[in-house]
């Protein structure tokens, strides 16, 4: 049975298909919508704006979340800002220009209408941060103020000091506690979703277990939302939290929701590089430190292990500026990671296992003084020799990329639903608005576009007119979904081999870094391919998780994270190896220019690739999305 | 918070409930209390230096404070009113706060408390006692009290006109009552201690008490972290050098 | 280096928990602290010890989830920095670490060293907000915001929620939680028409929930990750006891 796609994307001039497409949905009466009971799992910056605003409209909304409360989701990370083009800044900003920096950011592997939906939609939800209370930067005069950031050449991106993410996610978090305050959202903490029901072709609830308790329950409802984050965890050392993982999106893929584009891994440039076998993540400096701090290595390898200072400046080579003369150290993300990683390949990296760059602020402190560095800089500054024990002040940072956001996702047309109707999908979590590459400061962007400005309207087309029959969870759906999952709990438990989860998980990380991390070939990825089922093999053959299920179990929850990133693993790879390409953050070493820079294939590869779940992980289904451009032409990014 | 009707404003009664229910109500109670007893306090350890200016001056004081009538025992009722609401607000809160940690830290390491702040409940409870003794003690003189001086046996160098006669006034010798009391080292000493207590409490009482009432912000804090203990310091070094005196005969009974 | 753990156990909230030594063999200096606790229950693990339980996920001192006091100091020895910003050069070679849960009865263990703190939620759902809805709001740049307020509505906005200033206070109080965030909407013009009646009803529950008094210590001052200030405790008192004695929108 194949699949076919319909992105339902509306058509005509581009600046109008929203409002268009918001016109053209159906609208539940308000005295109905306390009716309808919606789930949402994940209540990060997408999620929670959603839970908030869905019960604002009248819904009643279930809430779930893994942490011990909504407010530690992992958009509190985000530390450089959000975009949006409200040209404050009189620089020739516009919801086009931002449109059009997005698209062609992503390499031109997004849907126009979504991206330019984005960026109409993102000056709004500044307007609605600010009314909760968001404390963003101010000038002098009491205006908000920007900065450029990660790739723009315009001011648009606003902030609050190095911790937006945090500022929005409490902001988002503020309104879902006012609804859970008033009863409008129940609120389930530490609550982990395991599975997804299907009820006559509809997605009607999910199963969780309560992490506390250990009891596994099944939830019914009209529909349910995704907001659960993305897959970069795969890695096993990456930006994200330790808790981030792929099981609630892999397990609605295993009930027949496509998952889009799962190759497109963003690589960020600045993180603190790893220092050694016990590191259990990667910590990310903000994008922001290259708007000051220049990115060198020595010119010889010979100087690698010397005192940075004692390297005059003849015997450096600031290679972003050599490049990329125009953009400089401020090139887009992936091209800044590519560049990093090239430098070590030819031995010239520095810090230990020589896998690092200089990232120097000795000219701007020159230039602008120690205190101005300080005021801009001095809180990652501290972060920085907290970890490290350096001082940014005296010797240069050392950094590395390391992964920390994830493009693909589960496929959701331009109504933010899967192909399983009433799957609704948002955030990390889908696959939508970022293609191949994210920008800098579009994360937090895209988050709350989804959760305040477009799931509320989009999601009521569907509960309008889907015509389901109310379930109760008495189903025998749920029964069997929930007698699932209790059996894979089960058997988690009674492997009792000789292997923690986190061995496991490790060693699968390490395995897709080297064949599947920021550079690819078929020969690596095949390689990963040919082990992936071994090692999930062993992983099911010699798990030890000490303890029982009904209680309060770490390396359980653990053990089943793992688990759905052993069955994922496979499914990147084959998208990895599928996509003969180099685009974003995609690069295969087969797939690029002479010097070095991606080479695009966009005759034959200007398509979402939407897998298909076939139960055989090595064969999953391959959907293609045709990518149509009716406003831009596809040229090849040049940030030189 | 949004029944979408206008409450009505609150009673009196919803007043004292709320400050009398609420945690920051009670230590509202209790630093206002508080801030009305140092009060007092810097009153009667004035009173008490002139004790340096003799036996006429200081029982002429001493007459006056008595002769007030009525305002002294709304003075009196008012100051045990004080008392009463700080010892009740602190009795509370404490009972509360034991409660809010019912398993201690098998570990426990302090940061920024001060030794005053470490010490409230030991000091209040303490100088609660030093009190009830001194008020037996000099007020009710029902302890301590042998070697005093009788009623009204000091005339006064003041003469009032009796019968067309100028007679002298006879006051109390409440000074000879406290030199007796003082020249004895074990009264003389524990009034030190009860009153270096006393300082210590007050050594964060003062700027705890401005805390609560909200007084303090990032400038006022670091000053009054510094001029709470050395008010603290003046009440005790006010207090304490009469006894002490008194005990190197710098004050003596006329001889 | 080598160490000596002594780590709070226990099963579940019923259960009484009691205090288990481990040794930490072969640690490195730049290991972060969790990262510690992860080597030393992998290898509890091995020989059939169940992991010890500790709340921790973005481990890069932002989320709040982290806890642990830490010989007697909520987040340990360092100023201002989570337990998971902690590194293990600041311990010497032979140290005896106490390792203990947040203790407080508004804060009930769950496992080992993971504790309930859905009474900051609780809170937070008072009044914790500015009553809008999404939509409809106006221009971000019409309310101009004074430079230094917008500061000082953020120095309190930047609270974590960990809770450890309620694990270092003696009352195990949790003003400093409630006012960081009744501070940080008082510094904000939106903040104002709500500003009576939210910190009456976050006090309120505050107090529902079995937090203790303050003590005007300091301690939480000196343990919080992000350096709040007591100021803000001392602005919430001010505005407390002008919305119970004169707030007119009480």
């Amino acid at each position: 049975m194949s699949i076919s796609l319909d992105s339902k994307s509306p058509t005509g001039p581009l600046a109008q298909r929203w409002d268009k497409h918001k016109f053209d949905l159906k609208l539940v009466n308000p005295a109905n919508k306390r009716k309808f009971k919606v789930i949402v799992v994940g209540t990060g910056l997408a999620g929670g704006s959603a839970s908030a605003t869905l019960a604002e409209l009248g819904y009643d909304v279930h809430a779930f979340c893994f942490q011990d409360s909504p407010r530690r989701a992992h958009s509190i990370a985000a530390q450089g800002g959000i975009n949006a083009a409200k040209n404050y800044q009189n620089d020739g900003d516009s919801v086009y220009r931002l449109f059009y920096d997005t698209i062609k950011g992503g390499d031109y592997r997004a849907r126009e209408s979504n991206v330019y939906r984005l960026a109409q939609v993102s000056t709004s939800i500044i307007d609605q941060c600010v009314a909760q209370g968001v404390p963003f930067a101010r000038e002098y005069g009491g205006n908000l103020s920007n900065r450029s950031f990660g790739g723009a050449q315009v001011s648009r991106t606003f902030y609050a000091r190095g911790q937006t993410g945090q500022q929005l996610l409490l902001g988002a978090y503020s309104a879902l506690s006012r609804q859970i305050g008033l009863g409008s959202v129940k609120m389930h903490y530490r609550s982990e979703m395991l599975d997804l029901v299907m009820v006559n072709g509809h997605a009607r609830g999910i199963v969780t277990r309560d992490l506390v308790s250990g009891k596994i329950e099944t939830w019914a409802a009209d529909a349910v939302v995704l907001a659960t984050g993305g897959y970069g965890n795969l890695f096993f050392l990456s930006t994200n939290a330790i808790g981030s993982n792929v099981t609630a999106t892999w397990r609605a893929h295993k009930r027949g929701a496509l998952f889009a584009n799962p190759c497109y891994t963003q690589i960020h440039p600045t993180c603190i590089p790893v220092s050694g076998d016990h590191q259990s993540k990667l910590t990310l400096m903000s994008e922001s430190l290259r708007n000051d701090g220049r990115v060198w290595v020595p010119k010889n390898k010979e100087d690698v292990a010397k005192d940075p200072r004692q390297i005059p400046e003849e015997k450096r080579d600031y290679y972003l500026e050599r490049i990329y003369p125009s953009f400089g150290n401020l090139v887009p993300r992936d091209i800044a990671s590519r560049a990093a990683k090239r430098m070590c390949d030819e031995g010239k990296g520095v810090g230990p296992g020589g896998l690092g760059v200089y990232l120097d602020f000795s000219d701007a402190i020159k230039r602008i003084g120690k205190a101005a560095v300080a005021d801009r800089y001095g809180n990652l500054f501290e972060m920085y020799q907290r970890i490290t024990d350096e001082s940014p002040y005296e010797v240069p940072m050392r950094i590395y990329p390391a992964v920390h956001y994830t493009m693909g996702g589960l496929w959701v047309d331009y109504n933010l639903m899967s192909n399983l109707p009433g799957l609704h999908v948002i955030g990390e979590a889908n696959f939508s608005d970022h293609g191949a590459n994210r920008l800098g400061a579009s994360a937090l962007m895209q988050g709350l576009a989804d959760g305040y400005f477009v799931l509320p309207y989009t999601i009521g087309h569907y509960l309008a007119t889907s015509g389901q029959k109310k379930v109760t969870g008495d189903e025998p759906e749920f029964k069997a979904a929930a007698d699932d999952v209790k059996k894979r709990v089960s058997s988690l438990l009674s492997i009792k081999g000789k292997r923690s989860p986190t061995s496991f998980h490790r060693e699968l990380g390490k395995l897709i870094w080297d064949n599947a991390g920021m550079a690819r070939n078929a020969k690596g990825l095949q390689a990963a391919l040919d082990r992936i089922p071994s090692l999930r093999e062993e992983f099911w053959g010699n798990l030890n998780v000490l303890g029982d299920g009904d209680s309060y179990n770490v390396a359980l929850e653990k053990a089943g994270r793992v688990a759905d990133f052993m069955e994922f693993a496979e499914l990147f790879c084959t998208d990895a190896l599928q996509r003969e390409e180099s685009c974003g953050g995609h690069f295969r070493e087969e797939y690029q220019s002479e010097s070095g820079e991606a080479e695009r294939n966009d005759d034959q590869f200007t398509y979402v690739a939407a897998w298909n779940y076939t139960g055989n992980y090595g064969k999953p289904e391959l959907i293609k999305e045709p990518l149509i451009f009716d406003e831009v032409h596809l040229s090849t990014r040049s940030y030189k | 918070m949004e029944d979408g009707i206008s409450p009505p404003a609150p009673g009196v009664g919803k007043v004292v409930s709320r400050v009398h229910g609420s945690t920051i109500g009670q230590k509202a109670v209790m630093a206002v209390s508080g801030i009305l007893l140092i009060a007092f306090s810097f009153g009667h350890m004035v009173g008490h230096l002139q004790m340096f200016l003799g036996a006429e001056k200081y029982n002429a004081y001493a007459h006056f404070l008595q002769s007030m009538g009525p305002i002294k025992w709304a003075i009196r009722f008012g100051l045990l009113g004080l008392a009463g609401l700080h010892i009740f607000s602190a009795a509370q809160l404490t009972m509360r706060n034991n409660a809010a940690r019912p398993i201690a830290y098998a570990n426990n390491k302090w940061l920024a408390a001060s030794l005053g702040a470490k010490t409230m409940r030991v000091s209040g409870g303490i100088v609660l006692f030093f009190i009830l003794y001194h008020l037996l003690h000099f007020t009710v003189l029902l302890v301590g009290t042998a070697g005093f001086s009788g009623e009204n046996t000091f005339p006064l160098s003041q003469t009032r006109l009796l019968n067309g006669v100028a007679v002298p006034v006879f006051v109390d010798n409440v000074f000879q009552r406290m030199v007796v009391s003082f020249q004895n080292p074990a009264l003389a000493l524990g009034y030190v201690a009860g009153v270096g207590l006393l300082s210590l409490h007050l050594s964060h009482g003062i700027q705890s008490a401005l805390q609560t009432l909200g007084a303090l912000n990032s400038t006022y804090r670091p000053f009054f972290k510094k001029v709470g203990p050395a008010l603290a310091g003046l009440l005790f070094a006010g207090f304490a050098v009469v006894p002490l005196a008194v005990l190197a005969h710098v004050i003596d009974l006329p001889k | 280096m080598n160490l000596t753990l002594k780590i709070w156990r226990q099963k579940d909230k019923a259960t009484p928990g009691k205090f288990e030594t481990y040794k930490a063999d072969d640690i490195s200096p730049d290991m972060s602290f969790l990262e510690m606790l992860d080597v030393v229950s992998e290898r509890a693990q091995q020989n059939g010890q169940e992991p010890c339980a500790f709340d921790h996920d973005c481990r890069e001192g932002i989320c709040g989830m982290c806890s642990l006091v830490i010989n007697g100091v909520p987040h340990g020895p360092e100023a201002a920095t989570t337990t998971c910003q902690l590194h293990m050069r600041k311990f010497k070679d032979g140290d005896v670490i106490v390792i203990e849960p947040w203790r407080a009865a508004a804060f009930p263990v769950l496992r080992d060293l993971v504790v309930d703190r859905s009474a900051f939620d609780r809170i937070q759902q008072k009044g914790g907000f500015v009553s809008i809805n999404t939509g409809g709001t106006p221009d971000g740049n019409a309310l101009p915001i004074s430079k230094k307020e917008a500061d000082l509505a953020m120095d309190a906005a930047s609270c974590i929620g960990c809770g450890a200033c309620v694990a270092a206070c003696k009352n195990a109080s949790a003003m400093l939680f409630v006012a960081a965030k009744v501070s940080q909407y008082a510094h904000l013009p939106q903040g104002q028409a709500e500003r009576s009646r939210r910190v009456l009803a976050m006090m309120e529950q505050h107090d529902a929930e079995g937090f203790g008094s303050c003590t005007n210590f300091g301690e939480c001052e000196a343990v919080c990750p992000k350096e709040i200030s007591v100021r803000v405790i001392a602005e919430m008192n001010r505005d407390y006891l002008r919305a119970t004695l004169v707030g007119t929108d009480a």
